[in-house]
Protein backbone atom coordinates (compact mmCIF):
# COMPACT_ATOMS: atom_id res chain seq x y z
CA UNK A 1 0.00 0.00 0.00
CA UNK A 2 2.70 2.41 1.30
CA UNK A 3 4.92 1.52 -2.11
CA UNK A 4 1.73 1.69 -4.06
CA UNK A 5 1.70 5.74 -3.02
CA UNK A 6 5.42 6.03 -3.62
CA UNK A 7 4.89 5.02 -6.84
CA UNK A 8 1.93 7.39 -7.42
CA UNK A 9 3.89 10.17 -5.65
CA UNK A 10 7.00 9.40 -8.08
CA UNK A 11 4.46 9.18 -11.15
CA UNK A 12 2.87 12.51 -10.22
CA UNK A 13 6.24 14.07 -9.78
CA UNK A 14 7.45 13.20 -13.18
CA UNK A 15 4.03 14.77 -14.68
CA UNK A 16 4.82 17.77 -12.95
CA UNK A 17 8.20 17.80 -14.55
CA UNK A 18 6.53 18.86 -17.39
CA UNK A 19 4.63 21.35 -16.40
CA UNK A 20 1.74 19.90 -15.54
CA UNK A 21 -0.36 21.51 -12.61
CA UNK A 22 -2.94 19.22 -11.86
CA UNK A 23 -0.08 16.63 -10.97
CA UNK A 24 1.15 19.51 -8.50
CA UNK A 25 -2.25 20.62 -7.03
CA UNK A 26 -2.59 16.80 -6.10
CA UNK A 27 1.02 16.41 -4.51
CA UNK A 28 0.56 19.56 -2.85
CA UNK A 29 -3.04 18.12 -1.18
CA UNK A 30 -1.34 14.78 -0.42
CA UNK A 31 1.59 16.63 1.42
CA UNK A 32 0.48 20.03 2.25
CA UNK A 33 -0.32 19.25 5.84
CA UNK A 34 2.35 17.64 6.62
CA UNK A 35 5.02 19.86 5.39
CA UNK A 36 2.82 22.61 7.38
CA UNK A 37 3.36 20.18 10.69
CA UNK A 38 7.04 20.58 10.19
CA UNK A 39 7.28 23.68 9.84
CA UNK A 40 5.11 24.19 12.86
CA UNK A 41 7.56 22.35 14.84
CA UNK A 42 10.04 24.06 13.74
CA UNK A 43 9.18 27.57 13.69
CA UNK A 44 6.24 27.16 16.42
CA UNK A 45 4.11 29.31 14.59
CA UNK A 46 1.11 29.08 12.39
CA UNK A 47 1.73 32.09 9.77
CA UNK A 48 5.26 31.18 9.74
CA UNK A 49 4.42 27.60 9.15
CA UNK A 50 2.36 28.69 6.52
CA UNK A 51 4.45 31.05 4.63
CA UNK A 52 7.42 28.65 4.82
CA UNK A 53 4.99 25.75 3.81
CA UNK A 54 4.31 27.85 0.89
CA UNK A 55 7.99 28.73 -0.03
CA UNK A 56 8.53 24.71 -0.10
CA UNK A 57 5.95 24.12 -2.91
CA UNK A 58 7.10 26.78 -4.98
CA UNK A 59 10.49 25.83 -4.31
CA UNK A 60 9.41 22.34 -5.93
CA UNK A 61 7.62 24.23 -8.38
CA UNK A 62 10.67 25.67 -9.37
CA UNK A 63 13.74 23.39 -9.89
CA UNK A 64 11.20 20.42 -11.22
CA UNK A 65 12.74 20.05 -14.16
CA UNK A 66 15.71 18.92 -12.27
CA UNK A 67 14.09 16.04 -10.31
CA UNK A 68 15.35 12.64 -11.02
CA UNK A 69 12.99 9.94 -9.09
CA UNK A 70 16.39 8.20 -7.51
CA UNK A 71 14.56 8.12 -4.22
CA UNK A 72 11.26 8.67 -1.91
CA UNK A 73 9.56 11.61 -2.90
CA UNK A 74 9.00 12.64 0.89
CA UNK A 75 12.55 12.11 0.91
CA UNK A 76 12.97 14.66 -1.71
CA UNK A 77 10.12 17.51 -0.35
CA UNK A 78 11.56 17.14 2.89
CA UNK A 79 15.15 17.90 1.96
CA UNK A 80 13.87 20.71 -0.14
CA UNK A 81 11.82 21.97 3.43
CA UNK A 82 14.84 21.71 5.49
CA UNK A 83 17.31 23.28 3.09
CA UNK A 84 14.60 26.29 3.45
CA UNK A 85 14.23 26.10 7.10
CA UNK A 86 18.11 26.44 7.37
CA UNK A 87 17.60 29.12 4.26
CA UNK A 88 15.26 30.91 6.78
CA UNK A 89 17.48 30.74 9.81
CA UNK A 90 20.22 32.28 8.31
CA UNK A 91 18.32 35.05 7.21
CA UNK A 92 17.09 35.52 11.26
CA UNK A 93 20.88 35.08 12.60
CA UNK A 94 20.98 37.85 9.69
CA UNK A 95 19.01 40.49 10.92
CA UNK A 96 19.83 39.42 14.56
CA UNK A 97 23.67 40.23 13.79
CA UNK A 98 22.58 43.64 11.74
CA UNK A 99 20.26 44.63 14.90
CA UNK A 100 17.16 44.28 12.96
CA UNK A 101 15.84 42.30 15.43
CA UNK A 102 16.54 41.65 19.33
CA UNK A 103 15.45 37.95 19.36
CA UNK A 104 14.54 35.21 16.57
CA UNK A 105 10.71 36.42 17.43
CA UNK A 106 11.56 39.89 16.94
CA UNK A 107 13.76 38.28 13.46
CA UNK A 108 10.35 36.52 12.34
CA UNK A 109 8.49 39.56 12.83
CA UNK A 110 10.47 41.67 10.59
CA UNK A 111 11.08 39.21 8.21
CA UNK A 112 7.74 37.94 7.87
CA UNK A 113 3.81 38.64 7.65
CA UNK A 114 3.54 42.09 9.20
CA UNK A 115 0.27 41.22 10.42
CA UNK A 116 1.36 38.08 12.86
CA UNK A 117 -0.24 37.60 15.93
CA UNK A 118 1.55 38.22 18.49
CA UNK A 119 -0.96 37.61 21.05
CA UNK A 120 -1.44 33.73 19.79
CA UNK A 121 2.26 33.35 20.76
CA UNK A 122 0.60 34.81 24.61
CA UNK A 123 -1.95 33.06 24.73
CA UNK A 124 0.16 29.98 24.61
CA UNK A 125 -0.26 27.80 27.57
CA UNK A 126 2.76 27.54 29.90
CA UNK A 127 3.45 23.19 28.99
CA UNK A 128 3.48 24.15 25.23
CA UNK A 129 5.96 27.34 26.16
CA UNK A 130 8.30 24.88 27.80
CA UNK A 131 8.09 22.41 25.18
CA UNK A 132 9.12 25.21 22.63
CA UNK A 133 11.92 26.71 24.86
CA UNK A 134 13.25 22.61 24.94
CA UNK A 135 12.93 21.97 21.28
CA UNK A 136 14.35 25.60 20.17
CA UNK A 137 17.62 24.63 23.17
CA UNK A 138 18.23 21.41 21.05
CA UNK A 139 20.90 21.75 18.40
CA UNK A 140 19.44 22.32 14.78
CA UNK A 141 19.97 18.66 13.17
CA UNK A 142 18.24 16.54 16.51
CA UNK A 143 15.44 19.27 16.34
CA UNK A 144 14.68 18.49 12.81
CA UNK A 145 14.42 14.87 13.20
CA UNK A 146 12.70 15.28 16.71
CA UNK A 147 10.17 17.25 14.90
CA UNK A 148 10.59 14.68 11.68
CA UNK A 149 9.64 11.38 13.43
CA UNK A 150 6.27 13.16 14.53
CA UNK A 151 5.01 13.26 10.58
CA UNK A 152 2.95 10.81 10.03
CA UNK A 153 4.16 8.47 6.76
CA UNK A 154 7.78 9.45 6.80
CA UNK A 155 9.97 6.46 7.79
CA UNK A 156 13.44 6.77 8.96
CA UNK A 157 14.20 5.88 5.39
CA UNK A 158 12.71 9.44 4.14
CA UNK A 159 14.33 11.42 7.34
CA UNK A 160 17.99 10.29 6.16
CA UNK A 161 16.94 10.75 2.85
CA UNK A 162 16.01 14.53 3.56
CA UNK A 163 19.08 15.18 5.89
CA UNK A 164 21.38 13.39 3.55
CA UNK A 165 22.78 11.37 6.45
CA UNK A 166 22.65 7.80 7.58
CA UNK A 167 20.02 5.93 8.90
CA UNK A 168 21.67 5.07 11.83
CA UNK A 169 22.87 8.79 11.75
CA UNK A 170 18.93 9.55 12.00
CA UNK A 171 18.38 7.28 14.80
CA UNK A 172 21.34 8.42 17.19
CA UNK A 173 20.48 12.02 16.31
CA UNK A 174 16.76 10.85 17.56
CA UNK A 175 17.69 8.90 20.81
CA UNK A 176 19.84 12.09 21.69
CA UNK A 177 17.09 14.17 21.06
CA UNK A 178 15.02 12.50 23.28
CA UNK A 179 17.45 12.21 25.74
CA UNK A 180 17.79 16.04 25.56
CA UNK A 181 14.17 16.84 25.96
CA UNK A 182 13.41 14.53 29.01
CA UNK A 183 16.40 15.77 30.45
CA UNK A 184 14.93 19.26 29.61
CA UNK A 185 11.12 18.54 30.76
CA UNK A 186 11.37 16.33 33.72
CA UNK A 187 9.38 18.44 35.91
CA UNK A 188 6.64 18.64 33.25
CA UNK A 189 6.51 15.38 32.13
CA UNK A 190 8.01 13.10 35.07
CA UNK A 191 9.13 9.24 34.05
CA UNK A 192 9.24 6.27 36.57
CA UNK A 193 13.15 6.94 36.54
CA UNK A 194 15.60 8.90 34.93
CA UNK A 195 15.90 8.98 31.25
CA UNK A 196 18.75 6.21 30.48
CA UNK A 197 19.20 6.12 26.73
CA UNK B 1 17.99 -12.20 28.55
CA UNK B 2 18.23 -9.15 26.29
CA UNK B 3 19.50 -5.78 28.29
CA UNK B 4 17.27 -3.28 29.41
CA UNK B 5 19.61 -0.72 28.36
CA UNK B 6 19.35 -1.75 24.87
CA UNK B 7 15.56 -2.32 24.42
CA UNK B 8 15.10 1.10 26.19
CA UNK B 9 16.99 2.83 23.26
CA UNK B 10 14.31 1.32 20.96
CA UNK B 11 11.33 3.12 22.52
CA UNK B 12 10.87 6.09 20.70
CA UNK B 13 11.94 3.86 17.33
CA UNK B 14 9.19 1.06 18.85
CA UNK B 15 6.33 4.10 19.19
CA UNK B 16 6.81 6.21 15.92
CA UNK B 17 6.31 2.57 14.18
CA UNK B 18 10.08 2.92 12.64
CA UNK B 19 11.19 -0.32 14.09
CA UNK B 20 11.85 -3.25 11.80
CA UNK B 21 9.89 -6.93 12.69
CA UNK B 22 12.16 -8.69 14.56
CA UNK B 23 13.35 -5.63 16.68
CA UNK B 24 9.95 -4.74 17.41
CA UNK B 25 8.98 -8.46 18.28
CA UNK B 26 12.26 -8.91 20.69
CA UNK B 27 10.98 -5.40 22.66
CA UNK B 28 7.39 -6.77 22.68
CA UNK B 29 9.06 -9.93 24.40
CA UNK B 30 11.37 -8.10 27.07
CA UNK B 31 8.20 -5.70 27.79
CA UNK B 32 5.63 -8.83 28.67
CA UNK B 33 8.64 -9.99 30.88
CA UNK B 34 9.83 -7.06 32.44
CA UNK B 35 8.02 -4.91 35.14
CA UNK B 36 10.57 -1.77 34.98
CA UNK B 37 10.86 -1.37 31.18
CA UNK B 38 6.76 -1.64 31.18
CA UNK B 39 6.82 1.26 33.62
CA UNK B 40 9.60 3.19 31.35
CA UNK B 41 8.01 2.54 28.11
CA UNK B 42 4.59 3.95 29.84
CA UNK B 43 6.38 6.89 30.82
CA UNK B 44 8.26 7.53 27.69
CA UNK B 45 4.69 6.55 25.74
CA UNK B 46 3.37 9.22 28.20
CA UNK B 47 6.41 11.97 27.44
CA UNK B 48 6.18 11.65 23.86
CA UNK B 49 2.55 11.82 23.52
CA UNK B 50 2.41 15.33 25.36
CA UNK B 51 5.24 16.90 23.26
CA UNK B 52 3.84 15.88 19.91
CA UNK B 53 0.34 16.95 21.38
CA UNK B 54 1.97 20.64 20.99
CA UNK B 55 3.44 20.02 17.34
CA UNK B 56 0.20 19.68 15.69
CA UNK B 57 -0.15 22.99 13.27
CA UNK B 58 -3.88 24.54 12.94
CA UNK B 59 -6.00 24.33 9.54
CA UNK B 60 -3.73 24.91 6.52
CA UNK B 61 -4.14 29.22 6.12
CA UNK B 62 -3.93 29.61 2.41
CA UNK B 63 -5.14 27.54 -0.63
CA UNK B 64 -3.60 26.38 -4.01
CA UNK B 65 -4.78 29.13 -6.01
CA UNK B 66 -2.84 31.64 -3.66
CA UNK B 67 0.38 29.23 -4.73
CA UNK B 68 -0.89 28.95 -8.49
CA UNK B 69 -0.53 32.61 -8.52
CA UNK B 70 2.51 32.62 -7.21
CA UNK B 71 4.03 29.97 -9.27
CA UNK B 72 3.07 32.48 -12.11
CA UNK B 73 5.24 35.17 -10.66
CA UNK B 74 8.47 33.41 -10.80
CA UNK B 75 8.28 31.25 -14.06
CA UNK B 76 10.50 33.06 -15.95
CA UNK B 77 13.50 32.82 -13.69
CA UNK B 78 12.78 29.32 -13.10
CA UNK B 79 13.19 28.57 -17.09
CA UNK B 80 16.41 30.23 -16.87
CA UNK B 81 17.66 28.16 -13.53
CA UNK B 82 16.15 25.27 -14.85
CA UNK B 83 18.05 25.18 -18.01
CA UNK B 84 21.57 25.90 -16.78
CA UNK B 85 22.16 22.45 -15.06
CA UNK B 86 21.54 21.06 -18.90
CA UNK B 87 24.72 22.41 -19.61
CA UNK B 88 26.91 19.67 -18.14
CA UNK B 89 30.02 18.97 -20.70
CA UNK B 90 31.82 15.92 -19.62
CA UNK B 91 35.24 15.84 -20.32
CA UNK B 92 38.40 18.29 -20.70
CA UNK B 93 38.19 18.46 -24.60
CA UNK B 94 34.97 19.69 -24.97
CA UNK B 95 35.00 21.90 -22.42
CA UNK B 96 38.02 23.65 -23.42
CA UNK B 97 36.46 23.40 -27.27
CA UNK B 98 33.10 24.93 -25.52
CA UNK B 99 34.71 27.96 -23.61
CA UNK B 100 36.77 29.00 -26.92
CA UNK B 101 33.40 29.42 -28.52
CA UNK B 102 31.99 31.18 -25.74
CA UNK B 103 34.76 34.07 -25.65
CA UNK B 104 34.62 33.99 -29.48
CA UNK B 105 30.85 35.14 -28.91
CA UNK B 106 31.95 37.01 -26.11
CA UNK B 107 34.33 39.25 -28.04
CA UNK B 108 32.55 38.64 -31.24
CA UNK B 109 29.06 39.92 -30.79
CA UNK B 110 29.99 43.58 -29.50
CA UNK B 111 32.24 43.76 -32.82
CA UNK B 112 29.47 42.45 -35.00
CA UNK B 113 27.27 45.12 -33.17
CA UNK B 114 29.37 48.01 -33.88
CA UNK B 115 30.14 47.17 -37.75
CA UNK B 116 26.53 46.62 -38.43
CA UNK B 117 25.55 49.49 -36.25
CA UNK B 118 28.24 52.12 -38.80
CA UNK B 119 26.48 49.82 -41.63
CA UNK B 120 23.21 51.05 -40.62
CA UNK B 121 24.35 54.85 -40.27
CA UNK B 122 26.17 54.43 -43.89
CA UNK B 123 23.17 53.69 -45.47
CA UNK B 124 21.08 56.30 -44.05
CA UNK B 125 24.17 59.07 -44.24
CA UNK B 126 25.29 59.61 -47.77
CA UNK B 127 28.18 61.68 -46.90
CA UNK B 128 29.41 59.15 -44.06
CA UNK B 129 29.06 56.53 -47.07
CA UNK B 130 31.30 59.07 -49.50
CA UNK B 131 33.62 59.14 -46.38
CA UNK B 132 33.95 55.41 -45.95
CA UNK B 133 34.62 54.98 -49.22
CA UNK B 134 37.29 57.32 -49.52
CA UNK B 135 38.86 56.23 -46.09
CA UNK B 136 38.80 52.68 -48.24
CA UNK B 137 40.57 53.78 -51.31
CA UNK B 138 43.68 55.80 -49.09
CA UNK B 139 43.70 52.53 -46.83
CA UNK B 140 44.06 50.64 -49.83
CA UNK B 141 46.62 53.24 -51.81
CA UNK B 142 49.03 52.99 -48.45
CA UNK B 143 48.76 56.83 -48.95
CA UNK B 144 49.22 58.51 -46.22
CA UNK B 145 49.84 61.92 -47.60
CA UNK B 146 45.72 62.30 -48.25
CA UNK B 147 45.23 62.20 -44.48
CA UNK B 148 45.03 65.55 -44.74
CA UNK B 149 42.40 65.43 -47.53
CA UNK B 150 40.22 63.42 -45.18
CA UNK B 151 40.30 65.38 -42.65
CA UNK B 152 39.10 68.20 -44.99
CA UNK B 153 36.16 66.08 -46.17
CA UNK B 154 35.24 65.60 -42.47
CA UNK B 155 35.36 68.82 -41.44
CA UNK B 156 33.35 70.18 -44.58
CA UNK B 157 30.05 71.96 -43.67
CA UNK B 158 26.79 69.25 -44.16
CA UNK B 159 25.77 71.58 -47.17
CA UNK B 160 29.10 71.13 -48.92
CA UNK B 161 29.08 67.17 -48.95
CA UNK B 162 29.59 65.69 -51.86
CA UNK B 163 27.29 62.62 -52.62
Amino acid sequence: MADEAAVADIALMARVRLGDERAFEELHRRYQRRVLAFFYGMAGDGHAANDLCQETFLRVWKVRRRYRATGSFPGYLFGIARLIWLERCREWRKALRLGQATSFDDAWATLSDPGAHPDDRAARSETATEIRRALESLPEEQRIVFVMRTIRGLSLEDIAAALDCPINTVRSRKILAVKKLRHALAHLVPGPVGARY
Amino acid sequence: MTDCRSIRSHFTDYLDGHLRAARREAVDKHLAACAGCREEFAAHRHFLATCDEFLVPEEPAYSFAELRRRMTDVEPLAEIVAFVPKLRIRGPVPRFAVSCLLMLLAGGLPATFRFSRDMYHQARDPFLAYKARVEDQYKAAWDPQHAAELDRIANQAPGNRPV
